[in-house]
């Protein structure tokens, strides 16, 4: 992506939970227009970064920018730009769907009315229900229309396709492209759905044990990584030039996974390689190493 | 319905080619429209960027043009150049794997040529 003046940007994140540091030295820049999905185990720092963006938490070191605005020194930028769907929810559970919307009209100045009825209607999401009376599924689909419907320019959504099924994950799909494309702008969205949702964004961001270890597009990601196999003795000399991410070897034959270039494209003699799906590259690189060695 | 694009070359790449196949089997006609790089995005749920960067190869390539405001159209003489493109791939793309595949199973030339030509069903 072109390096405009980003919307958002982190320098030197950090925060710690007690003895636990969820996040470690996070610097990012996210351009006003893009769609980021950010990706990592359980337990990463996913939900923590998003939490300080929104600044609905602090971090101990390290600053957000809005707008080139500081956020702590400037709350409003983010209350006006930002909308957050956490996964965990915070509305009040006796209002009404219908009366949660009303309250977000309220919130955001260019919130969407037709988009919030043509969402609903996309997802059979009953507004008169109780928001604690929908089920796991239908809180997502709530927040997913909520998130949409509210065209703000920054918009975070942690898991949104918490607990939907694959019908409503493949209409989240269409709808966030469709909403991206009428009104350009930054959607930052986490996931474990690495391999249904790689396609959707401009950038990936990895993050493992609290640190960024790539930022990238999907295409460049997978350009740079490959797997290959052959003689145990041959495919050790050829990946001595790469970043070796794991392997396997089954009798006198090795399969490596490998980071660092594109896969040769003349092939060579007693080798064969192999793409690799995001998600495998995402397994290998994030598994620690102890779990690697069952890992295939 | 979404197509499963493969893992062996990039979405855009892809994207590219199945309008080449629209193209080579007529479905979309020379002077016709496209869809929209959106209407692709969200019909294939990817990313616009993806969608334009597929298009864009395709104009670059004379395949597509753009009429302002109003969208993109098949070139005149696209298919023409689409087969000769493809045609100057074809021994990279299909005779190598297949000879490669012919030579793991120990068959001659000879006997891959009757197989092309008809004559070698006696092979099997």
């Amino acid at each position: 992506m072109t390096q405009s003046k980003p919307i958002l940007e982190t320098k030197g994140l950090c925060k710690s939970f007690g003895s636990v540091q969820a996040i470690q030295d996070i610097s990012l820049r996210f351009e006003a227009h893009g769609i980021y999905g950010l990706l990592g185990r359980n337990g990463a720092g996913k939900t923590t970064l998003l939490n300080i963006i929104s600044s609905r938490i602090y971090a101990d070191h390290g600053s957000v920018f809005c707008l080139g605005k500081e956020i702590s020194n400037h709350p409003d930028v983010i209350a006006r730009n930002c909308c957050y769907m956490p996964e965990k929810h915070y509305f009040p559970g006796a209002l009404s769907v219908q009366r949660l919307f009303a309250l977000a009209q309220k919130s955001f100045p260019d919130y969407s009315v037709a988009a919030e009825a043509r969402l609903c209607r996309i997802f059979d999401l009953n507004i008169k229900q109780k928001y604690s009376a929908l089920s796991r599924g239908y809180q997502s689909i709530f927040r997913i229309v909520l998130g949409l419907a509210s065209n703000a320019r920054i918009t975070l959504f942690d898991e949104p396709v918490l607990g939907l099924d694959a019908v409503a994950r493949d209409r989240f799909h269409r709808v966030l492209i469709e909403s991206f494309s009428a009104n350009p702008r930054l959607f930052i969205l986490s996931t474990h759905f690495i391999e249904e949702s790689a396609d959707l964004f401009n950038e990936a961001i990895i993050i493992d044990q609290g640190r960024v270890i790539r930022q990238a597009p999907v295409d460049a990601l997978l350009a740079n990584a490959f797997s290959v196999s052959g003689k145990t003795a041959r495919v050790d000399t050829f990946s001595e030039n790469y970043n070796v991410l794991g392997s396997e070897t089954l009798g006198g034959m090795k399969t490596v996974v490998v980071e660092g270039g594109e896969t040769p494209a003349a092939g060579m003699p007693g080798l064969k390689f192999s793409p690799l799906t995001i998600q495998k590259l995402f397994i290998h690189l994030t598994a620690s190493s102890k779990e690697q060695e069952s890992q295939p | 319905m979404k197509p499963d694009f493969g893992i062996e070359k990039a979405i855009y790449l892809q994207i590219a080619e199945s309008i080449e196949d629209d193209i080579l089997q007529h479905i979309i006609e020379e002077e016709a429209q496209v869809p929209s790089t959106n209407q692709m995005a969200a019909m294939y749920r990817i990313n616009p960027a993806t969608a334009a960067k597929g298009i864009n190869r395709l104009v670059a390539e004379g395949i597509l043009y753009k009429k302002r405001g109003i969208g993109m159209f098949v070139s005149s003489g696209a298919v023409s150049k689409i087969r000769s493109k493809r045609k100057s791939a074809f021994y990279e793309k299909f005779i190598v794997p297949l000879m490669v595949e012919a030579f793991q199973l120990g068959m001659s030339k000879e006997e891959v040529s009757a197989l092309i030509s008809g004559e070698g069903e006696a092979v099997k």
